[in-house]
């Protein structure tokens, strides 16, 4: 994994094989749904929807260790945690809003890459 | 196949990943619903997510199960819980996986299993339907009209489960009709299962029928399920029941009566439905007269009785057999098919065949064998036990009773005709009616 760039797309190769086409229209599928994804966190946290939360987060978990998104996938772990045992009080909010932070620098760099 | 994932991009992923194998068509679905109305493609296999938008995947699998109760279904899932895989597993799903670096792995390995299981399962119905053919009533051959009776007797146990007691000589084909009536019975699906009671020592008759629990006895190391649990649902065949003593006579009545048994040191009672053939060799009257075969077991089995005449007295099935063989030898070997001379066509007709159909099949592969020409001779029929008339004279009868037995064998060589019997044996005809009449023959 590239550390500069926070992900890496080994794992998806070894999904879809070396096609850069097939590899080029995953990237593009994950980067339309998981930024609606964490805004929808951030709503249902804004109105405390903590079960919605914990399923987004549930869903969402696998498609970010694709991309071997390590710092991400620890808050989406935990916030996945902290929501399904209703744990809303400490750092949720917190952990929310630099989750969406992280996840928008990454997929920044993931746009620019495939936009070469 | 089908993949039913929420996860757009998850779902995408495991779709792309198991169509690198060209032979799996995937479909994806988002949610249950469309899953479930989608079933109508029929799929093999189908990977399902257990947390889904509209029902849960347990929900989606036991709607799935209802219409197709053997498809296969495998739960991939985020979640970690052990408590639930096991629930899923207990309720029918395949497999549970959890979505991890292996996942695709494992999905893969099981769907080559799946594939070749069901390349297994198709190869099994199509040698099914070989058996079926085999044992076609079309393939038991013969027109005599001592065949056609017992065509007549078998077609009659086709439409019920009666029991039926097949009797003959060795070699007339008891275990061939037995076979034909399973497999052209509704049990046909259902497995046909033989045991010769003669052949299995009687102090391990009870376990070979009935089965034994493990440890029951000395040698017992393992469960192990008796022949009438093998032919539940189907038929079970006990040839030569006459040899059968008569402590075992009365535990098989028992099982007949009750319908269940118990395994030799069980105590789980196993409900039985199968239809029951017996054969023997022997007359089962003399035996119960002599007190060798219970009285009450007896008529239990008795059923619809099927005699099946001796091959002497099926007047020219024994060519039509013949005939068959040869053809059946010569294309099994790549031989150019034979005909039959008409002196060979003489010696076949003149013996009297102890050995019944076995022994004509033996007589006539070695008459190919032994052939050069594309027609066997007289000189290639040899016949392995002595000739006929020292056969029949080795049973020590009366001079009268040795008359009717020669009547008895023209009348049933010429299929009733008395005319052409009494010719035959320059004998007049109102003595063969005045002897039918009276019952001597």
């Amino acid at each position: 994994m590239n550390q500069s760039k926070n992900y890496s797309i080994d794992k998806l190769l070894q999904y879809v094989g070396n096609d850069v086409n097939q590899i080029n229209e995953m990237i593009k599928i994950f980067l339309d749904t998981i930024p609606p994804d964490i805004d929808q966190i951030q709503k249902m946290a804004n109105i405390n929807d903590w079960q919605r939360v914990y399923e987004i987060a549930h869903r969402i978990k696998p498609s970010i260790d694709i991309f071997e998104m390590n710092n991400i996938l620890e808050d989406i772990k935990k916030i996945e945690y902290q929501a399904h045992e209703n744990n809303a009080e400490g750092n949720l909010d917190a952990l929310i809003k630099e989750l969406s932070e992280k996840v928008n620098s990454v997929i920044l760099l993931m746009q620019k890459e495939i936009e070469k | 196949m089908f993949v039913v994932e929420d996860d757009p991009f998850y779902g995408e992923l495991m779709k792309r990943h198991l169509q690198l194998n060209p032979d799996n068509d995937v479909f994806l679905f988002t949610n249950g619903k469309d899953c479930l109305a989608n079933l109508y493609l029929q799929p093999d296999f189908i990977s399902l997510d257990y947390r889904l938008p509209d029902i849960s995947g347990f929900e989606v699998m036991k709607k799935v199960h209802i219409e197709y109760p053997d498809l296969p279904i495998v739960i991939v899932s985020g979640q970690e819980d052990v408590k639930t895989a096991l629930d899923l597993l207990k309720d029918g799903a395949y497999d549970y996986f959890v979505k991890d670096n292996d996942t695709k792995d494992r999905l893969w390995n099981l769907i080559n299993k799946l594939r070749e299981k069901k390349r297994l399962n198709t190869e099994i119905d199509i040698l099914k339907e070989e058996v079926g053919i085999k044992y076609n009533f079309n393939n038991i051959k013969g027109t005599s009209q001592a065949l056609k009776s017992v065509f007549k007797l078998m077609d009659k146990a086709l439409k019920t489960s009666i029991t039926v007691s097949i009797t003959g000589e060795t070699g007339t084909g008891k275990e061939l009709v037995a076979k034909a009536i399973h497999y052209n019975s509704t049990r046909k699906k259902s497995q046909f299962v033989a045991i010769n009671v003669a052949a299995v020592p009687s102090e391990l008759i009870e376990s070979e029928m009935f089965g034994h629990e493990k440890g029951s006895f000395t040698g017992a190391v393992t469960r192990k399920i008796g022949k009438f649990e093998q032919a539940n649902n189907g038929t079970l065949f006990l040839d030569e029941i006459g040899e059968m003593d008569l402590n075992m006579q009365s535990k098989l009545l028992r099982v007949l009566q009750e319908k269940e048994i118990t395994r030799v040191g069980g105590n789980d009672i196993i409900s039985l439905d199968s239809r029951i053939i017996v054969s023997t060799n022997r007359s089962l009257v003399d035996e119960v007269r002599k007190g060798n075969f219970r009285e009450d077991l007896y008529y239990r089995l008795l059923g619809l009785p099927i005699d099946i005449p001796p091959l002497r007295t099926r007047g020219n099935d024994i060519i039509i057999l013949a005939k068959y063989f040869i053809d059946d030898f010569c294309k099994e070997n790549n031989l150019k098919p034979k005909k039959i001379s008409h002196d060979a066509h003489d010696n076949l007709m003149k013996y009297n065949y102890p050995g019944n159909v076995r022994e004509l099949k033996a007589v006539i592969e070695l008459a190919v064998v032994l052939s050069d020409e594309d027609e066997i001779t007289a000189d290639n029929i040899n016949f392995n036990s002595a000739d006929s008339v020292t056969n029949f004279l080795t049973n020590e009868c009366s001079l009268v009773e040795y008359n009717n037995q020669i009547i008895k064998y023209f009348l049933n060589k010429y299929e009733g005709n008395v005319l052409l019997t009494a010719k035959k044996l320059d004998i007049g005809k109102s003595t063969i009616y005045r002897m039918i009449k009276n019952k001597e023959i």
